[in-house]
């Protein structure tokens, strides 16, 4: 691995026609970091996740996984260890809890079909095995969403605005559940435009505006996000 | 084989889904059935050109009703965010197209296996003249046009417009196989042989060029 940077954006660019949503974006994640990205609307936030996550093709600039570029079959070692969370659910609304998990770990290669159980009864979803994910309430729907994510005990998370849409007890128990104990050698990145919603465990930000980055650092022991945050939102390039 | 058991997995989910969705499933055969209904209202005129008129009237409905179906087979998963999970996978983007093609092609098999009964029933659709080359006839033509389906599918399924887009972009491409389809369904129908025919020439390449062509672009197809 190099210099043991984990991920590795390089000069990330990204167009959608005459937009520049992305510029010169540069990026590193090491193991086990804790990342927040800040930013208003349109900054380029969800952009840059979806690249992480080989869901969108960057114009310009490389994505490097534990110093290789990602492509071929390092794309799809870069995939195995990989997990996403948006708002969205990611699910089936006409399979089953079970049948979710079933499909999404044969999807993985998960062959242990004792950790699928594990993975309901850790969130309380035995119960419910049997009832359509379309008809479950928002945050059960959320609940078999991250037990889907971390079915495959995935090493890198890219949450995009996981919060969006959750319920205090919902959102406390996502973050519980990607921060909490047990967690800290995954490496997590986490998208959000809303500062009430920032996990109190990351360490490090990064503030996107108009496509490029205007802050990467260290959170502040004790440090105020909001502060800082508003600071750069007024121009202050670091 | 990591290939063909991710092709198997999506395609039987896929299924299994649509059968308890029902919405897509039901609105293709309905169509099928309400079109058949209206052709028996029509047939005594032309009965006796049951053989020339039957053909492209079968075609025209499967057409319909297997865009019907084809046309949502991503764009569901595009709304839920599932088509991004997929796009996750560790497997080759090739294997989400079979899958997929596979889903497709098996139930336009349904739709058209159910069109032909109701038509011989309705219309009296002459089934018994040459039924194996009708049943290659159909074989063939539906591999084309899954093919042709799933990819296109795959392309708009992120676009605003995605059910305008799908048949604009579809139908085009779709002539030469139904010309074909057509020309090939009144030769097996009228207990001629087919396998001479230039039009099958024509299929197989369209369902060889279609097939391999969403196999190799499915990646790029499927991106932003």
């Amino acid at each position: 691995m190099e210099n043991g940077k984990l991920l590795e954006a390089r000069k990330i660019g990204k167009r959608f026609g005459p937009f520049e949503a992305l510029s010169n974006v540069d990026l590193q994640l090491e193991r086990g970091e804790k990342v927040l990205i800040l930013g208003p609307n349109g900054a380029g936030k969800s952009t840059l996740c979806r690249i992480l996550a080989l869901l969108s093709k960057p114009s310009s600039g490389t994505l490097l996984f534990k110093g290789e570029r990602v492509s071929g079959d390092i794309g799809k070692a870069y995939k195995s260890v990989l997990g996403y969370l948006s708002h969205r659910t990611m699910l089936y609304s006409h399979l089953s809890a079970e049948e979710n998990l079933l499909f999404f770990a044969s999807l993985h290669q998960v062959r242990d079909s004792k950790k699928i159980h594990e993975m309901m009864d850790a969130f309380g979803l035995s119960p419910e095995k049997r009832r359509l994910a379309g008809t479950m309430s928002r945050g059960m729907q959320q609940r078999l969403s991250i037990a889907r994510l971390l079915l495959t005990d995935p090493e890198i998370l890219l949450l995009d605005e996981p919060f969006t849409g959750l319920d205090p007890d919902g959102a406390r128990q996502l973050a519980e559940a990607i921060y909490g104990q047990g967690r800290g050698d995954k490496t997590v990145l986490t998208v959000t435009q809303d500062l009430r919603e920032c996990p109190g465990s990351a360490e490090r930000v990064l503030i996107l505006k108009e496509g490029r980055i205007y802050f990467d650092g260290q959170i502040p022991p004790g440090g105020n996000l909001e502060s800082l945050y508003s600071g750069i939102s007024d121009g202050e390039m670091q | 084989m990591r290939f063909f058991s991710v092709a198997w997995l999506i395609m039987t989910k896929d299924l299994k889904e649509e059968v308890r969705r029902k919405e897509n499933v039901l609105a293709s055969l309905f169509f099928a059935f309400i079109s058949l209904v209206l052709l028996h209202f029509s047939v005594d005129e032309m009965a006796s050109d049951i053989t020339k008129a039957g053909p492209g009237v079968l075609w025209i409905i499967v057409i319909f009703a297997g865009s019907l179906f084809m046309g949502n087979i991503f764009r569901k998963e595009e709304e839920t965010g599932t088509f991004c999970a997929l796009l996750m996978a560790p497997a080759d983007s090739g294997s989400i197209f079979l899958g997929k093609f596979l889903a497709n092609f098996v139930f336009l098999s349904v739709l058209e296996s159910f069109l032909v009964v109701l038509a011989f029933i309705f219309t009296g659709f002459p089934l018994h003249r040459g039924t194996a080359s009708l049943a290659s006839v159909f074989m063939l033509v539906t591999l084309g046009y899954s093919a042709a389906g799933t990819i296109i599918s795959a392309i708009v399924a992120r676009e605003k417009g995605a059910a305008l887009l799908y048949p604009l972009l579809l139908y085009p491409l779709l002539v030469p196989l139904f010309i074909a389809a057509v020309s090939l369904t009144g030769l097996a129908i009228s207990g001629a042989g087919i396998l001479y025919s230039p039009w099958l020439r024509l299929v197989i390449l369209f369902d060889i060029l279609f097939f391999c062509a969403g196999l190799i672009l499915f990646e790029f197809a499927a991106e932003e």
